[in-house]
């Protein structure tokens, strides 16, 4: 028993290990090393900083890519509805009543039973 | 050096002001030869690593980010240094063996931490470090003796945390069965 724990005290704790390797003696520096670093350093001309740049570069990357999507969202919706019109509403003869309505964009106009004419048919009767 | 300073010194590196590449030799330099000294165990060649360390840091400055602190970014260079000047050792390994005898002698006394070993308490604990296998060594090396963080000996490495923490708890227990009875 008398044998285990002398044994036990003897042996060294990790936490004691990694104190004893944290406090390991400065290895010898030689003195013509720091000179030697020093006199290395090379002679640079002050430069725009590369990170600037680079910010720059994306900043203006990102406003063509935004200008490119916005061009082709516009294109989309030109092709899908085609150039705006107005409507106009006017009060017309219509199946023998005058009603106020409306011509659409392409010129047709539409009644109640959704039966249309085209502008140009309309001034036909007329 | 405090973070603000770490930033500024950062800023200036990349500016190319000399007053900034100095403050970092100065802060690092020491660091880097003990870094060397330990893995070379020869003065001259740690030297010679050493200043080839900072030449490729101030070649490559530009693509430091800061994303690590500096003192992770010399030590990830210094490594990569050292395993590269191992290499060609090994290649040279043949041509050096004749030779191996004469060189003996003169390594012992080249080596920088010799002169620590009066102590027999430290001596243990270098020959003990000694059994350790090499990425046990480095981890034990960059954490306790270098004073790195699990996350920056990681870095240095190029390992993940998780195993730099498994290899130093390793390394710890391989020293101290070493060392029980005899310390």
């Amino acid at each position: 028993m008398k044998q285990k724990r002398e044994k036990k005290s003897k042996r060294i704790t990790l936490k004691s290990l990694a104190a004893h390797l944290r406090r390991l003696p400065e290895v010898e520096i030689p003195e013509t090393l720091k000179p030697r670093l020093l006199a290395a350093i090379p002679d640079m001309q002050p430069k725009p900083a590369p990170a600037h740049q680079f910010r720059l570069y994306h900043a203006g990357d990102l406003g063509v890519t935004a200008a490119a999507v916005v061009f082709i969202f516009v294109l989309i919706f030109l092709i899908n509805y085609g150039l705006y019109t107005p409507s106009r509403t006017e009060i017309i003869e219509f199946d023998t009543s005058l009603r106020c309505t409306t011509w659409d964009q392409n010129n047709f106009l539409y009644d109640q039973n959704n039966t249309y004419l085209e502008k140009s048919g309309l001034y036909e009767l007329k | 050096m405090g973070p603000k300073d770490r930033r500024q010194t950062l800023k200036d590196l990349r500016k190319g002001r000399h007053r900034a590449y100095e403050q970092v030799v100065l802060w690092h330099y020491k660091d880097v030869f003990r870094f060397m000294a330990y893995l070379t165990r020869d003065t001259s060649l740690a030297e010679e690593l050493t200043q080839e360390t900072f030449a490729s840091a101030w070649e490559n400055i530009e693509h430091f980010r800061g994303r690590a602190s500096i003192a992770t970014w010399l030590h990830r260079i210094a490594y990569r240094k050292f395993i590269d000047s191992t290499r060609c050792l090994q290649r040279n390994a043949a041509l050096m063996a004749g030779l191996k005898e004469e060189n003996n002698n003169a390594r012992y006394y080249s080596d920088p931490l010799h002169r620590l070993t009066d102590d027999e308490h430290t001596r243990l604990i270098y020959e003990a470090m000694r059994s350790l296998k090499q990425v046990e060594y480095i981890a034990i090396l960059l954490h306790y003796i270098q004073g790195l963080s699990f996350r920056q000996v990681a870095k240095v490495l190029n390992l993940p945390v998780g195993t730099v923490k498994w290899q130093n708890s390793r390394a710890l227990k391989t020293l101290r069965q070493y060392l029980s009875g005899r310390v």
